[in-house]
């Protein structure tokens, strides 16, 4: 973040190096219920980011301690796999794996209606397969639909974006280069239909003007980004439901 | 309506639950939820002493039980002492699992598609609430049965479902009937 360089990120016409404008989405790619053993499960595909997240439970929380009388534990585990990244990356949690693992949980619970299922927990795996910046709102994003997907009650889907700083300009959805070179970074999610923040961080310096102008276009996007949510999980019913006359 | 999703014991529900731990007077069950359920020994029709519970259930087997109550931490005890209801141990048979979401679907309008199934396929079929289904009958109709209901799972979105379960029942029936003369 705000390494010094001299790769051209916006070029003169204004478009981003992958030819985005400002408030540019990369394309989202969102399919559920993939694998068997699991309860629920999703993978998404955001730009470069390739992510897989699956969902068990809500089941009796082990070990009993970790146990919560009043309402459900949410448990995500965020991992990167070593080949995800350009150079190896040692496998096993280091400090920014953990640190997303509890930013998820904690954005997640959030949407869950945890007090419905008190002593329980609810594991929810994210491995991230292929990275290209803005992993941790595209796990909490494809997490909250495979939460929706194990049937797991929910008030809301959790849907995330990034906003960051380029070249003085404030742009959405940063991708590797803008995220290396750029000089801000802004990952903040919402509920999708309220609009509260569950979650936001961010990397770098804005002023308030700019903050407020990034989480503005986020929540634009957000709207465009839970239809992909919402037909995702639609999806593999309608299909059905075609065939079903045969 | 949810598509999945485990199973909640509420008061009154029937479920068919699997013996994993027998105690001194009381069996822990597990009913597929993310709760363990209990059985009393005094819940039973069987005139039982505390320590030698085993004779009558051991681990391993199905009862097919009544939840007695839950309380605000969700543990929960379930009966078989409520005669007329057909509250037994679930002898012999095949168990066969769906999501509990599904089971009004596999029922049916008071039991109209359970019912059918049981008439075409001549099994004797019990289901839990829970979305643990209890099967008996001779091995190839418990297949047919077996079949149909995963039909309903995987349809159970859609609707004419009823329709398409006639004619599919009529077509495996056909088909046995076929290979038999």
């Amino acid at each position: 973040m705000g390494t010094p360089s001299n790769v051209k990120l916006i070029d003169e016409n204004g478009l981003r190096l992958d030819g985005r404008g400002d408030e540019e989405l990369r394309p989202i790619k969102i399919t559920t219920d993939i694998l068997e053993r699991a309860d629920g499960s999703a993978f998404i595909e955001w730009g470069g980011n390739k992510i897989l997240v699956a969902v068990y439970g809500p089941r009796e929380a082990y070990p009993k301690h970790t146990q919560d009388i009043e309402k459900a534990v949410i448990k995500a585990r965020y991992n990167m796999a070593a080949f995800s990244v350009d150079e190896r990356k040692r496998p096993g949690p280091d400090r920014r794996s953990v640190e997303i693992s509890k930013v998820i949980s904690e954005a997640l619970s959030a949407a869950v209606m945890i007090e419905q299922f008190p002593r329980t927990q609810i594991d929810v795996f994210i491995e991230v397969i292929q990275a290209d910046a803005g992993t941790r709102i595209a796990s909490l994003t494809a997490a909250s639909v495979a939460l929706a997907n194990a049937g797991v009650p929910m008030r809301d889907l959790v849907v995330g974006c990034t906003a960051g700083k380029v070249e003085g300009r404030i742009v959405l959805d940063l991708s590797k280069e803008e995220d290396n070179f750029g000089s801000a970074d802004l990952p903040m999610a919402v509920l999708s239909k309220t609009d509260e923040v569950v979650l936001i961080q961010m990397d770098g310096e804005l002023t308030k003007e700019e903050l407020y102008k990034g989480m503005d276009m986020i929540l634009k996007a957000t709207k465009r980004i839970n239809e992909i949510q919402r037909k995702a999980l639609s999806e593999k019913y309608t299909i059905t439901q075609n065939e079903g006359g045969e | 309506m949810p598509f999945h999703g485990s199973y909640f014991p509420r008061r009154n529900d029937k479920v068919i639950g699997k013996v994993i731990e027998v105690g001194p007077s009381m069996w822990t069950i597990d009913i597929r939820s993310p709760y363990l359920t209990m059985l009393h020994m005094n819940d039973t029709p069987w005139k039982t002493y505390s320590g030698e519970i085993k004779k009558y259930l051991n681990a391993g087997d199905y009862v097919y039980a009544k939840v007695m109550n839950v309380n605000e931490v969700k543990e929960s005890w379930i009966t078989l002492k409520e005669p007329g209801q057909g509250l037994r141990k679930l002898e012999g048979g095949h168990i066969m699992y769906v999501p509990a979401p599904k089971v009004p679907r596999i029922i049916g309008k008071t039991g109209s598609m359970v019912n059918m199934i049981k008439d075409a396929t001549s099994t004797r079929i019990v289901i839990g609430q829970n979305g643990v289904i209890w099967i008996d009958g001779a091995p190839e109709d418990v297949l047919i049965a077996d079949e149909a209901i995963r039909m309903i799972e995987r349809e159970a979105h859609t609707t004419g479902l009823t329709d398409r379960m006639v004619e599919y029942l009529k077509k495996v029936k056909g088909e046995t009937d076929g290979n038999a003369q």
